[in-house]
């Protein structure tokens, strides 16, 4: 299987006033394409900071990290931009969609980053995840007119939207009810299955574990299994 | 104590003679001098020839003055495009006429006639009856006392502000004149000579002939006025009368 | 998508947005109705100096004939000539010459045949003085300049030459009542003494016909208008002080007078021309505009230093309550120079929509003021003039343009710098 993330000895630390605060103490992690993997582990055990660090949202302090064959460590800022815009999606846990625009125009906005696409196929891409996510007849609401469920939908629709290599999902479900956070998992994993979008996400809920490919367990910073 | 007093009173008034017998005496030169220079109670007539050299440029203009104590009718001769103007003084009032003008104009004196000769330099001069004088010095000049005299305009509308005068204590004529600005500069120089002879109630009395105005920045510029043929002559009112230059 | 997501922006917080449209539309009313009052007096004074006080679009002296002509008059006044080869120079540029006159200046007495006072006259032929009393621009423009019977100086010239036209206030110094022309014949007959290019005392008769206004404080007390051929007598010349040239459009000026002047170089003639806003051409138009533009300057400053700092407070104040919003837009791959324009096309948008609201509102005000007839004299000006206000098209669009353009860089450059932040920081904000 590709290679999608590498991450080798990867050592972050944020500084609290005077002091250093280790979050990872040497992280060696690989995802592959098509791999539907969650990293769990307590409050404060580095989950989000690893998530933050393999979809090029921070920089490590130390070590190396490979996303899709590039070195990230070695990318501007202009860069780093490009490569998420390209090969990764990203579903956070407050939805983070912009409360101005309708479903339709929050999933096309990822591709409104590069002018690389013909009006017609951004139609095509958008109308295409919405039904995905199945939101068709929701595609004019804005999100204050949807439920959580279907926030996270249109979170992950527009995650899908530019096709990445990697979707990265940061507790996808903890401000769902557990009903509707299974459903957006079902959700996430049938994409797995049958659009081969690879999944890394984080939680804390360890009712998900069943639900999932690959788990990796972080505890203070450090990969326990 | 007594004694005192009286010695202050007395130089208080030595010193209150000595100025009203300065200022008699200033007055009393401003008079004579002006006898020679047409300020008489007599009718008297004579030609002026302004010659004016300014800028490297010379001009020359005749007029024939006929004055009669405080009046003076001055009429222009040369150049032909002047002929038949007339300046009429009327005491301190001066008026400007020509044939062609349906009414005379009301004109200062001060204003410029031509080159450095103000208008009111032309006619006959009353200087003692229009200046206060103060005796600022006495001078040696070619061995004779001459009184310097600063004379000061007693009305606004005189041809000049301010004159520095010096008077011969001999002959009692002017010899020179400064005329300054309110500040006291001079802007103008003059200097008189006196080789024409009148006879005024019968006693021959040298009369002005020539006074050289000169600008006193640019010393090449200047105006000399020679007077000819200065004669005794009685006028008729008439031609001092403004309402006679009318069309 | 962008400008759309922009615009609906500004409906995220209304109260926010309305307090910096009041802002913007104060500003832009502010510098429309400045602008507007500073067009309007810059026409009438260039309408006053051009054809009312005769110095046309161009000005042609002597060389040197500007400063020295009242000291050697002979031989700096341009002689008939002389004037024909200037006329034969000018018909390169016959196609935006509306006319050509000539003029006379001088200063002198003005007498009542009592008392005489100083004047300053300006001696102009008919043709000059017919077209520019009944000029369309000065009637547009200039009306407030003109006084009741100025336009019956044509006519009353044609009936007499010996007309002249002066100032009320000159008229009231040599005890004669405006209007003129209903005086008894004996108190209109007036004499002008001067000076003559000899050197040389002289004066004309001449009838009060006129009044007029100088336009100008300074020379209100001594104004004369009169005809070309009557100066003339009075200084005992036939030549002109200096040549007017009125242009159809005066759009390149400078350039006119500048290749005008390089044709009397080459040809070594001693003649110069000036443009009528030269200072020493009209000091009074290039006085009076150098003030407004001093004081319009200053409020532009202030205007636009307000409207700034609007500016700043309100992006400050939306990039704070948005910061998670634009760490997402990080996130999925905007760069920071992207969001900074996204932002920038709020204020854009904000400014655009309050410059359109802004034009009614300096319309209405324009119309209210103008209604009221306010009246005042500028600085320097002899006459009282109505307080007018105009919204001028082009001057909208131009402020539109200044205020679009200082919005914008103001944006651009306080979301660029609020876009420092690191992504991950962004993304964790609370919303505070």
């Amino acid at each position: 299987m590709e290679q999608l993330v590498k991450l080798t000895g990867v050592k972050k630390s944020y500084k609290l006033g005077q002091t250093l605060v280790p979050a990872l103490r040497g992280i060696n992690l690989e995802i592959h394409a098509g791999e539907f993997t969650s990293v769990i582990g307590a409050s404060g055990s580095g989950k989000s900071t690893l998530l933050n660090l393999a979809g090029c949202l921070d920089l490590p302090t130390e070590g190396s990290i490979q996303i899709a064959g590039q070195e990230v460590t070695r990318m501007n800022e202009s860069q780093q931009s490009d490569l998420r815009n390209e090969k990764i999606g990203f579903i956070f846990q407050s939805f983070n969609l912009i409360p101005v625009l309708n479903v339709w125009e929050n999933v096309e906005l990822p591709l409104l980053v590069k002018a690389k696409l013909s009006p017609d196929e951004r139609k095509s891409r958008v109308e295409s995840v919405i039904k995905a996510v199945g939101l068709e007849s929701f595609q004019h609401h804005k999100p204050d007119q949807l439920s959580g469920g279907q926030r996270q939908r249109v979170a992950i629709a527009r995650a899908l939207v530019t096709n990445p290599s990697l979707v990265l999902a940061d507790e996808p479900t903890a401000n769902l009810d557990s009903k509707t956070a299974h459903m957006i998992l079902d959700l996430m994993a049938d994409l797995n299955k049958k659009q081969n979008v690879t999944f890394l996400f984080c939680s804390h809920d360890e009712k998900l574990i069943g639900r999932v490919g690959r788990i990796v367990r972080i505890q203070d910073g450090v990969i326990v299994e | 104590m007594l004694k005192n007093i009286n010695y202050k009173i007395l130089i208080t008034i030595l010193v209150i003679s000595r100025l009203a017998w300065a200022d008699a005496l200033g007055e009393k030169l401003l008079k004579a001098s002006d006898r020679s220079r047409g300020g008489v109670e007599h009718g008297m007539t004579w030609d002026t020839e302004v010659t004016t050299i300014e800028n490297g440029e010379t001009s020359t203009r005749k007029f024939k003055v006929r004055a009669k104590g405080a009046n003076a009718n001055v009429e222009a001769l040369e150049p032909a495009r002047n002929k038949g103007e007339i300046y009429l003084f009327n005491d301190r009032t001066m008026w400007f006429f020509k044939p062609s003008l349906r009414k005379p104009v009301s004109i200062s004196s001060r204003q410029k006639l031509t080159g450095q000769a103000a208008n009111g330099d032309i006619a006959s001069t009353h200087y003692a009856r229009d200046y206060t004088p103060t005796v600022e010095k006495t001078e040696m000049i070619k061995g004779d006392k001459v009184y310097v005299l600063m004379l000061k305009a007693k009305a606004n509308n005189l041809t000049y502000d301010k004159i520095r005068y010096w008077i011969s204590d001999k002959t009692k004529r002017a010899i020179k004149a400064e005329f300054l600005t309110l500040q006291g500069e001079p802007f103008k120089r003059a200097t008189l000579e006196y080789d024409n002879k009148i006879n005024i109630d019968g006693k021959p009395t040298p009369f002005v002939s020539k006074m050289e105005i000169t600008d006193a920045k640019f010393e090449k510029n200047k105006s000399i006025l020679n007077y000819i043929n200065p004669r005794m002559e009685d006028h008729k009112e008439s031609i001092f009368n403004v309402n006679n230059l009318k069309r | 998508m962008m400008w759309r997501m922009a615009f609906r922006n500004l409906f995220r917080n209304k109260r926010r947005t309305m307090a910096t449209g009041a802002a913007v539309i104060a500003g832009f009313v502010g510098l429309i109705l400045l602008g507007g009052y500073i067009f309007y007096v810059e026409k009438g004074l260039r309408a006053n100096a051009v054809y009312l006080l005769n110095k046309g679009h161009i000005s042609i002296f002597k060389k040197e004939g500007l400063q020295k002509y009242a000291t050697k008059r002979s031989f700096y006044e341009i002689k008939p000539e002389e004037q024909k080869v200037i006329l034969e120079h000018l018909k390169k540029y016959e196609n935006n010459i509306e006319w050509t006159g000539h003029a006379i200046t001088g200063s002198g007495l003005i007498s009542n045949g009592e008392k005489s006072v100083p004047f300053m006259a300006t001696g102009v032929d008919l043709l000059t003085l017919e077209k520019s009393l009944n000029h369309p621009q000065v009637k547009k423009w200039a009306h407030d300049f003109l006084t009741k019977d100025a336009a019956d100086f044509v006519q009353a010239i044609k009936s007499d030459p010996l007309s002249i036209s002066i100032t009320a206030r000159l008229g009231e110094l040599i005890d004669r009542k405006t209007p003129f022309s209903q005086l008894p014949e004996e108190k209109r007959n007036v004499q002008l003494a001067g000076m003559d290019v000899y050197g040389d005392l002289n004066a004309v008769d001449a009838d009060l016909s006129t009044s007029y206004s100088t336009g100008s404080e300074l020379l209100e007390d001594a104004g004369m208008l009169a005809p070309y051929e009557l100066l003339q007598k009075l200084y005992n010349t036939d030549g002109a002080y200096y040549m007017m040239v009125y242009l159809k459009d005066d759009g390149h000026l400078s350039r006119t007078v500048a290749n005008l002047n390089h044709d009397f170089e080459k040809d070594n003639l001693p003649f110069q021309a000036y443009p009528f806003n030269d200072p020493a051409i009209s000091p009074n138009y290039v006085g009076s505009m150098g003030f407004l533009y001093a004081m319009a300057g200053f409020f532009v400053f202030l205007i636009c230093g307000a409207v700034a700092l609007s500016i700043v407070n309100s992006l400050t104040m939306g990039i704070l309550e948005r910061t998670r919003e634009i760490g997402t837009l990080r996130a999925i791959g905007f760069q920071p120079q992207q969001i900074s324009w996204m932002m920038t096309q709020e204020s854009l948008w904000l400014c655009f929509l309050s410059s359109l609201f802004g034009i009614v509102l300096a319309w209405m005000i324009s119309v209210v003021v103008n209604l009221a007839h306010f009246t005042f004299s500028p600085p320097g000006v002899a006459v009282a003039v109505q307080f007018r206000l105009s919204v001028n098209p082009t001057l909208a669009v131009m402020i539109t343009a200044l205020l679009l353009a200082l919005v914008g860089t103001t944006s651009f450059i306080v979301t660029r710098f609020k876009m420092k932040m690191k992504v991950v920081e962004l993304l964790s904000d609370s919303g505070a």
